[in-house]
C-alpha cells in the first residue's frame, strides 16, 4: 500500500505536464488506441498544457498589476480574483490527481439512471466532465479542513454523482424547450450550466406577469448583425484593456499596451484550450462509443454540450447587452472581488436564460440581470478553491501579492452556491446552509411542475420532439 | 487540386468543435480522403468563412449559416453518431466537386 502511495506521489511529483501526457497515453491504450496515435494525444496534452502555464504567466501579471493599480486608486474597489474565463479553469481541474476517475463515475451512472428508466438521456458530452472534476476537488478542500482526507474525498465524489444525476433530470425537464429553439431532433442540453434554471423558473414566472413584458418587440438577427462585432474576443480584449487602463490610471501608452495585450491574452486562451480538446477527443469519442453500444435501439435522447444552441441570435445579444452590466456590478456590489475579464460574455448565464424564456431577448435580458449578482458571488467564493488547487496541483505558477485565479463562468453559480452552503453545515456553518436548504426545496419542487407547463408550451408550438404536442397532459395551468 | 477547407464552428472554438473535428479528421483519413478541418470560433464565423470551402454546422438551424458565401452541412450526425455516414458522403462529394 505503501510503496504503490510512493509511486503515486513520485508520479504527482512530476508536475501536470508531465504527468498528464502519461496518464493520457496510459488512457489511450486502454481505450484502444494505436501506441503511436496514444503517444501523440498524449504529447498534444503536454503541449497544450504547456502553452497555458507560459500564457498564464504573461497573462496573471498583466491584469494582476491593473487591478492592483485600480485598488490603490479607488481604495473602494476590491478587485483581488481574476477572472480568467473557464478555460484555464477546465485546464487547472483536470491537473486534479482524480479528475480522470469522473469519466467512469458519469458512464456508471448514467447507464444506471437509463437502464431503470430514471431518465431519457444519453449523455454523451464528455468534455464537460471537467466541471464534475472541480466539484470533487472543492467539495474535499472544503471539508478536509474538519474531516480527514479520505472522508472529504468521498464526499467529492458524492457531490460529484449528484450533479450527474441533476445533469440528466435537468436534461430532460428542457429538451422540448431546447427542440423549440434548436428544432435539432433526438437531442437535448445535458450540461450543468442548466441546472440554474431551478432558481430561475419562479423568478420567471414573475418576470412574465409584468404588464409590458409581451409587448415589446425585439429584432435579435438584425441586433446581432450591427452588434455582434462586440462579441469577438479580440475586440473585447481590447475594450477591457481600455477600461482597466482608465481605471487603473495608466499613461497613454500604458493604455495601449494593455489594450493589446489583454486582447492578446482573452484571443490566446481558447487557441490553446483547444488543443487540450483535440488531445482528449478521442477519450471522449470512446468513452461515448462505449455508452452508445450498450443501448442499441433503445429510445433516448442525446446529451450533448451546450453550442447547439450558439446559433440563436438572441443569445448572443443578451451575451453583450449584459457584459457592461457584469462590470457595473462588479464595482458596486460590497461582497465581489472578482475582476470580470475572460468570461465578459457569460455564455453559461446567457445560454442558460435563452433557453428557459424561449429566446425571448427581453425577459433573457432581465433574467441576466438578476443572474449577474449570483455568478459575481460564486466567482468571489470559488477563487481562493481553484487558486489553491492551481498552487496543489502545480497546475500554473500563482506569484505572491496579486490575488486569486477564477472564472466568472461557474455554470448553474447559484446551485453551486447553495450545494457548497448546504455542505459547510458540516464545518459548524448553519446559518447560510438552514436559508439554502429552504430555498432549494422550495425551488425544486417548483421547478418541476414550472418545467412540465413549459416544456408542454414549447411542444405545442414546435409539434413536439416526438410528434407529441403535450408531453405533460397531467401538469396543470 | 488545392487542399479543401473545412470548418466546423461553436461556441467558442475551444470544445466541441474540436470534438467534431477530430472526428471529421480520423474519419475522412479512413477514407483516404485528404481536407483541412480546423475547429473555429462561431463569434468570427464569418471571417472564418471567407478562407474556408465547407462549413459543417452544429447549429444547422441558425439563419446566418445560410448567409455564408460557403455552403453549409448539418453536422449534428458528428456529436450524436446517429447518421454519421450519410453526412460523410455528402461531405466528400462536396470535396471532389
Amino acid at each position: 500500500m505503501q510503496a504503490a502511495l510512493d509511486v503515486i506521489r513520485a508520479f504527482l511529483d512530476l508536475g501536470p505536464n508531465v504527468a498528464l501526457p502519461l496518464i493520457m497515453f496510459i488512457l489511450g491504450l486502454v481505450i484502444g488506441m494505436k501506441p503511436g496515435k496514444a503517444l501523440g494525444a498524449g504529447l498534444m496534452l503536454g503541449v497544450a498544457f504547456t502553452g497555458m502555464f507560459v500564457l498564464f504567466d504573461f497573462a496573471f501579471p498583466t491584469l494582476g498589476g491593473a487591478g492592483q493599480a485600480m485598488i490603490q486608486r479607488f481604495p473602494g474597489l476590491r478587485f483581488t480574483a481574476y477572472d480568467l474565463g473557464w478555460t484555464v479553469a477546465s485546464v487547472i481541474s483536470w491537473a486534479w490527481p482524480f479528475a480522470f476517475l469522473m469519466f467512469p463515475l458519469q458512464i456508471a451512472i448514467n447507464i444506471i439512471m437509463l437502464w431503470a428508466g430514471w431518465t431519457k438521456c444519453l449523455n454523451v458530452d464528455m468534455w464537460n466532465v471537467w466541471h464534475k472534476a472541480t466539484l470533487g476537488a472543492f467539495v474535499s478542500a472544503l471539508l478536509g479542513q474538519n474531516y480527514p482526507a479520505g472522508v472529504a474525498l468521498a464526499f467529492g465524489f458524492l457531490v460529484a454523482a449528484i450533479w450527474v444525476v441533476l445533469e440528466l433530470i435537468s436534461a430532460d425537464h428542457t429538451r422540448e424547450q431546447v427542440y423549440n429553439l434548436t428544432r435539432i431532433p433526438g437531442i437535448a442540453v445535458s450540461h450543468n450550466m442548466l441546472l440554474d434554471i431551478i432558481w430561475m423558473a419562479p423568478i420567471l414566472d414573475l418576470i412574465e406577469r409584468i404588464p409590458w413584458i409581451h409587448n415589446i418587440k425585439t429584432s435579435p438577427a438584425d441586433l446581432r448583425r450591427r452588434i455582434g462585432i462586440f462579441g469577438e474576443n479580440y475586440i473585447l480584449g481590447a475594450i477591457l484593456g481600455l477600461i482597466f487602463g482608465l481605471l487603473a490610471g495608466y499613461s497613454l501608452r500604458d493604455i495601449a499596451v494593455l489594450m493589446i495585450k489583454c486582447a492578446a491574452i482573452i484571443t490566446l486562451f481558447p487557441l490553446l484550450a483547444g488543443l487540450f480538446a483535440r488531445a482528449l477527443a478521442p477519450v471522449a469519442e470512446g468513452a461515448q462509443e462505449f455508452m452508445q453500444k450498450r443501448f442499441p435501439g433503445r429510445s433516448f435522447y442525446i446529451g450533448l454540450d451546450w453550442p447547439v444552441l450558439a446559433g440563436i441570435d438572441s443569445l448572443w445579444v443578451t451575451g453583450i447587452l449584459l457584459a457592461p452590466f457584469i462590470l457595473l456590478f462588479a464595482i458596486i456590489l460590497p461582497y465581489n472581488q472578482t475582476l470580470p475579464f475572460a468570461s465578459i460574455i457569460a455564455v453559461s448565464l446567457v445560454a442558460t436564460v435563452t433557453v428557459v424564456t424561449q429566446g425571448d431577448l427581453v425577459k433573457s435580458f432581465i433574467l441576466g440581470l438578476i443572474g449577474i449578482p449570483v455568478y459575481l458571488g460564486a466567482a468571489t467564493y470559488f477563487a481562493p478553491y481553484l487558486t489553491d488547487l492551481a498552487v496543489a496541483t502545480g497546475a500554473v505558477n500563482v506569484p505572491e501579492g496579486y490575488g486569486m485565479i477564477t472564472w466568472l463562468e461557474t455554470n448553474a453559480a447559484g446551485m453551486r452556491l447553495m450545494v457548497f452552503s448546504i455542505l459547510d453545515m458540516l464545518n459548524g456553518n448553519l446559518l447560510l446552509g438552514a436559508i439554502s436548504i429552504v430555498i432549494l426545496a422550495f425551488c425544486g419542487w417548483y421547478y418541476v411542475r414550472a418545467m412540465k407547463r413549459r416544456e408542454n408550451v414549447a411542444a405545442a408550438a414546435s409539434g413536439g420532439i416526438s410528434g407529441n404536442p403535450l408531453p405533460y397532459p397531467e401538469a396543470g395551468d | 487540386m488545392p487542399l479543401k477547407r473545412i470548418i466546423v464552428a461553436c461556441g467558442s472554438g475551444v470544445a466541441t468543435s474540436n470534438v467534431a473535428a477530430e472526428k471529421l479528421r480520423v474519419l475522412l483519413d479512413e477514407r483516404g480522403v485528404h481536407a483541412d478541418v480546423r475547429a473555429v470560433d462561431i463569434k468570427s464565423l464569418e471571417a472564418e468563412a471567407r478562407v474556408a470551402d465547407l462549413l459543417v454546422s452544429i447549429t444547422p438551424y441558425a439563419i446566418r449559416d445560410k448567409e455564408l458565401p460557403i455552403p453549409s452541412l448539418n453536422g449534428i450526425p458528428l456529436l450524436t453518431g446517429v447518421g454519421v455516414n450519410d453526412l460523410l458522403e455528402q461531405i466528400i462529394e462536396m470535396i471532389r466537386s
